[in-house]
């Protein structure tokens, strides 16, 4: 935080702001040391002590007191916050830290932070007595990105799954529920949560086709299908949000949707529960702005969305606006795409990673795109990876995989189709796109870690064991930031698809 | 784009190009009457009613069509028909393979499935490829199982499923708008024939 531009520029003082400061001078001055505010200090000023006199000395003056405090103390940037102050015993008042400049003995400021941090704001007030100081510090986050943790997930039992929290609320409302734990997944679109995740209390719409009947969607996945109710919500995510978008809410305990559909069951296993699924949702964030686009306008065939009226679900086409989208196209800012960072993982993995999702590709300062390559995608969100001589023409990047998956018969494998080298392995493949782009990654193989050992972040890999598939799954991430732009959005690189690092 | 490695490969193969909405070819009706014995009831009415709503066919037509389709699956008969093959002798082989024919269907959601019959009219692999997932539960058949339980093996990979055993091999990939995937019974392989073949 700039002080000076804060002093300069934004500052206001709102002597007539009672409310707010009231209630701030009132958090202050109540409990003694809440969380924004501090203990007074007191430095006395007289240095040496006076000769003793018979008479008795006049009462010395009393030591100045200070109290500081902010209105709210976590805050996104373009958010703003109010700082209230008092004194007492006080003549005069100086502002360091995060400001700078005199204050009048109490008062109030009211300004919006623009950059993420932690500014401290310290007052610091003379009087006869001495001088008395007090701080308080805000914790500021940038509005367009997203914490992301690398933990055991919710059942204790996951690695290589990337988690954030997101909040939905009740479109136009502030009714909420934050979840946690929910998977970033860069090879899929749309946001979807667990409705046991969700909780009872909160009301979200059902999405309803031409029919009118409520729509149930069949979420396809290679690790199994995810069944449930198709709804609307506000989607927040970190300080931006999504207004009133499809989301899929799996599980829904509608009974419109008690049924999984047959040709959904088909598809796989059902992982439409926590423990099958290790996660509390899905935010797609993939190359793709609907999980389905044009197919499912025209068919009803494709396998996706169910109309659901009383009596079965059945094969139902769905307009663009009702179909599951990628959150991060429906913000009202940061629109075009997204970043993922990562920090680097040692050999032998991590037993903790903290990371970040950023939203937007050149909109911000925490979203240049650098010195970054953009390999340009087809449709689909794939490209061209060589490795060993061949070519697999629908590789990827998916921070959805818990591992790189790809075909190499001299390395050794576990029982989980994992590979075991017995020492880790430094290997190379080249990333070729269509738009002439091309790059060699250097990434590293190692065995899985033994049980128990806490490790949550490594570099594992499997085989893919398919002929066009290279799958650069969240391994590749590890120190590194990967940009996805989406399809059609302009950016600094052109327009989206494209995989950018 | 992707596929066009494996079109040119299958210049080598008789390839079926079957539309979504299949060529009502007239199947055996020893073979659709015994096959309605023991899986209609079971599996293919279900299925079929799927494809009721795609195929835009009289109930009757569906009846007897899709008994003769619909169950279709790896170690059993194809899905999609074969009348020459199964009275004649192969139409194509594979240098270095034995007999094998290789048939391709085209469904709804553009994903296209291969699956790979021995003379004998026997799936011995079937591969998908696309942007929706098909119906595995017909094209695996009796192991589809072994596809779900490794779905659910929590110690395993997510999006990716990889089956090997010694009698059957399934390996699953991609994602949402663009699956791939492949399963083969390795005894069932004509001589000659190699997995790599299975794209």
């Amino acid at each position: 935080m700039k002080c000076s531009r804060l002093i300069a520029g934004q500052r206001s003082l709102r002597v007539a702001l009672a409310v707010a400061l009231a209630a701030v001078l009132a958090a202050c001055g109540g409990g003694g040391s809440g969380p924004e505010s501090t203990a007074v200090t007191p430095t006395p000023v007289a240095p040496a002590p006076p000769v003793p006199l018979p008479a008795p000395a006049p009462a010395a003056p009393a030591a100045p007191s200070v109290r500081i405090g902010s209105s709210a103390s976590q805050l996104f940037t373009g958010q703003s916050t109010t700082l209230a102050w008092s004194s007492a015993d006080a003549s005069v008042c100086a502002a360091s830290g995060a400001w700078t400049g005199s204050q009048p003995t109490s008062g109030s400021l009211t300004f919006t932070v623009t950059a993420a941090g932690s500014p401290t704001y310290t007052l610091s007030c003379t009087g006869l007595g001495g001088t008395g100081s007090a701080n308080t510090t805000l914790s500021v986050a940038a509005a367009n990105a997203l914490p992301i943790t690398v933990d055991r997930g919710p059942d204790g039992a996951s690695f290589n799954m990337p988690f954030v929290s997101v909040t939905v609320c009740t479109p136009g409302t502030a009714s909420c529920r934050t979840v946690d734990r929910v998977l970033v997944d860069t090879g899929s679109n749309g946001l979807r949560l667990m409705a046991s995740a969700l909780g009872t209390g909160i009301n979200l719409p059902a999405v309803a086709n031409a029919a009118t009947a409520p729509v149930g969607e069949c979420g396809q996945f290679t690790s199994g299908f995810t069944w449930g109710a198709v709804r609307r919500a506000d989607v927040r995510l970190g300080g931006e949000t999504a207004a009133g978008i499809p989301v899929q809410v799996i599980g829904d305990p509608g009974a419109a949707y008690a049924s999984v559909p047959f040709a959904c069951s088909g598809t796989g296993a059902n992982v439409s529960t926590v423990a099958a699924l290790g996660a509390n949702g899905i935010l797609g964030v993939g190359t793709s702005r609907q999980d389905c686009g044009a197919a499912c306008v025209s068919s009803a065939a494709i396998g996706l969305y169910y109309g659901c009226p009383a009596g079965g679900c059945s094969g139902t086409t769905l307009p663009l606006e009702s179909q599951v989208v990628n959150p991060v196209v429906a913000l009202a800012v940061d629109n075009n795409g997204l970043g993922i960072t990562l920090p680097a993982v040692p050999i032998g993995g991590s037993t903790s990673l903290l990371g970040t999702l950023t939203f937007g590709l050149g909109t911000q300062a925490n979203n240049q795109m650098g010195n970054s390559t953009a390999y340009a995608t087809n449709d689909r969100g794939n490209f061209t990876t060589v490795y060993k001589g061949t070519s697999y023409t629908s590789s990827f990047i998916d921070s959805g995989s818990n591992g790189l998956f790809f075909n190499d018969a001299g390395i050794p494998q576990c029982s989980t189709g994992f590979f075991c080298p017995s020492t880790p392995l430094s290997l190379s493949a080249l990333n070729v796109s269509a738009n002439g782009a091309s790059g060699t990654v250097d990434f590293i193989v190692e065995r899985l870690p033994t049980a128990g050992s806490g490790v949550t972040a490594l570099h594992a890999a499997g085989t893919a064991g398919l002929p066009r598939t290279f799958d650069w799954g969240l391994p590749f991430f590890f120190g590194r930031t990967v940009f996805v732009g989406i399809g059609g959005a302009p950016t600094p690189r052109g327009n989206g698809p494209f995989w950018a690092y | 784009m992707s596929v066009e490695p494996w079109q040119m490969k299958t210049s080598l193969f008789m390839v079926l190009r079957i539309r979504s909405v299949r060529a009502p070819i007239k199947p055996d009706p020893k073979l659709c009457f015994n096959r309605m014995l023991n899986f209609a009831l079971v599996r293919c009415l279900p299925t079929c009613h799927r494809r009721c709503l795609t195929m835009k066919y009289s109930l009757p037509a569906i009846l007897m069509f899709s008994s003769c389709t619909a169950f279709a699956a790896l170690g059993g008969a194809p899905s999609a028909p074969m009348p020459k093959i199964l009275s004649g002798s192969p139409a194509a082989a594979v240098a270095g393979a034995a007999s094998s024919t290789e048939l391709k269907t085209v469904l709804d959601s553009g994903t296209e499935v291969r699956e790979w019959v021995s003379p004998a009219g026997i799936v011995f692999a079937v591969a998908w490829t696309g942007p929706y997932l098909p119906d595995l539960r017909e094209h695996l058949g009796s192991h589809f199982e072994a596809l779900t339980d490794a779905q659910k093996q929590r110690s395993g990979s997510r999006s990716r499923v990889s089956v090997q055993q010694a009698d059957l091999v399934i390996f699953s990939g991609g994602r949402m708008g663009a699956f791939e995937g492949r399963a083969w019974i390795p005894s069932l392989l004509p001589a000659g024939f190699h997995p790599t073949d299975i794209k």
